[in-house]
């Protein structure tokens, strides 16, 4: 019985995944607003996914900013990678942690200064979360740099390592 | 005649129960499915988060994966194709626990994607929780389907009660 039974299962499970897909992309085909089948996830594909809310700034501007000294970074990721290495100056905030610590670490940023959120990888939304948790807080200048510490790296811009600042 | 009657209320209590599973289990993968057939985009970037699938293939997952899950929970509930739809919801079931538990102890702080593509749903051991119930309805089914054969007692419970006399004359 077991076996007629696994025979069926055997067959059917490819027709049901075949069905599937077909309709799946048949109508992502069909939609309006489709969706790329080989899309990379660089920062673009996701910064356009991510935010309607929140800015998202180029790290060209991100860079600028910083060489001028307008805006203070703020790190999204957990603590411990902070700690591994940061943006040059850049406050710790984790994302986790926000509501316990922004107030602490608001304190910190003088006034007039704009605010950027980073995390890691484009497949992080953590900096877009804080950048719309400050923004809910009334904090007017905050974007998000996705996909910020692998970007900064790259364009070799200043880093600082250790819980200092 | 008493313990084959016994038997057969048993077998008629595994298909209601089964039938019972079978409609809310089916429910369960519409109502998660139809929201992000709608987004697709917002749920690519909630596996995308996951950091399980290479980048080739988040797509074609947030394509494909709510479809799955559509067709799968009309078949349970139409009873078609039972068995191999019961194999593949176990199936999901299974690889939805594993990544929510593989994020859960990585600590990424990530949405679920599970029902809505809403990142305020976001994975925590709760999120967990509420899939074991669940799990353990499509283990059942498993069961139901294929040790207590639901599937062909309930097409022909009569048939094989009127061959009975035949084949002994």
């Amino acid at each position: 019985m077991i076996k007629s039974l696994s025979i069926k299962a055997f067959w059917q499970i490819p027709i049901i995944l075949a069905i599937s897909a077909g309709l799946g992309l048949g109508y992502n085909a069909l939609r309006g607003n489709q969706v790329p089948l080989a899309c990379q996830w660089n920062d673009q594909a996701v910064g356009a996914i991510i935010s309607e809310s929140t800015p998202i700034i180029s790290i060209e501007e991100a860079a600028l900013m910083f060489k001028n000294n307008k805006a203070v970074f703020l790190d999204a990721r957990p603590a411990s990678f902070y700690e591994e290495g940061h943006i040059q100056g850049a406050l710790s905030l984790p994302w986790q942690e926000a509501e316990e610590k922004c107030i602490e670490v608001v304190e910190k940023i003088p006034e007039g200064m704009a605010i950027i959120t980073y995390c890691d990888g484009a497949n992080c939304d953590l900096c877009d979360k804080l950048a719309v948790f400050l923004c809910d807080m009334g904090f007017e200048h905050v974007s998000a740099l996705i996909n910020g510490w692998t970007a900064w790296n790259r364009h070799n811009l200043p880093v600082d390592t250790g819980n200092a600042s | 005649m008493i313990p084959r009657q016994n038997d057969n209320n048993r077998s008629i209590m595994h298909s209601r129960i089964a039938l019972v599973i079978r409609l809310i289990l089916g429910a369960v993968f519409i109502f998660a499915g139809v929201p992000k057939i709608i987004d697709t985009a917002g749920f690519a970037s909630a596996v995308n988060n996951y950091q399980l699938l290479p980048d080739a293939l988040i797509n074609f997952f947030a394509i494909f994966l709510p479809w799955l899950e559509v067709v799968v929970g009309v078949f349970l509930i139409l009873g078609v194709w039972l068995p191999g739809a019961v194999i593949i919801y176990n199936g999901l079931m299974l690889t939805f626990m594993a990544a929510l538990v593989i994020s859960a102890v990585r600590g990424l702080d990530i949405s679920c994607g599970c029902f809505s593509t809403d990142s305020a749903d976001a994975i925590d051991w709760k999120t967990i929780a509420r899939d074991i119930p669940l799990l353990l309805m499509s283990l059942y089914l498993l069961f139901a389907v294929f040790v207590k054969n639901i599937t062909n007692r309930r097409r022909s419970p009569k048939k094989t009660a009127t061959c009975r006399p035949n084949r002994r004359t």
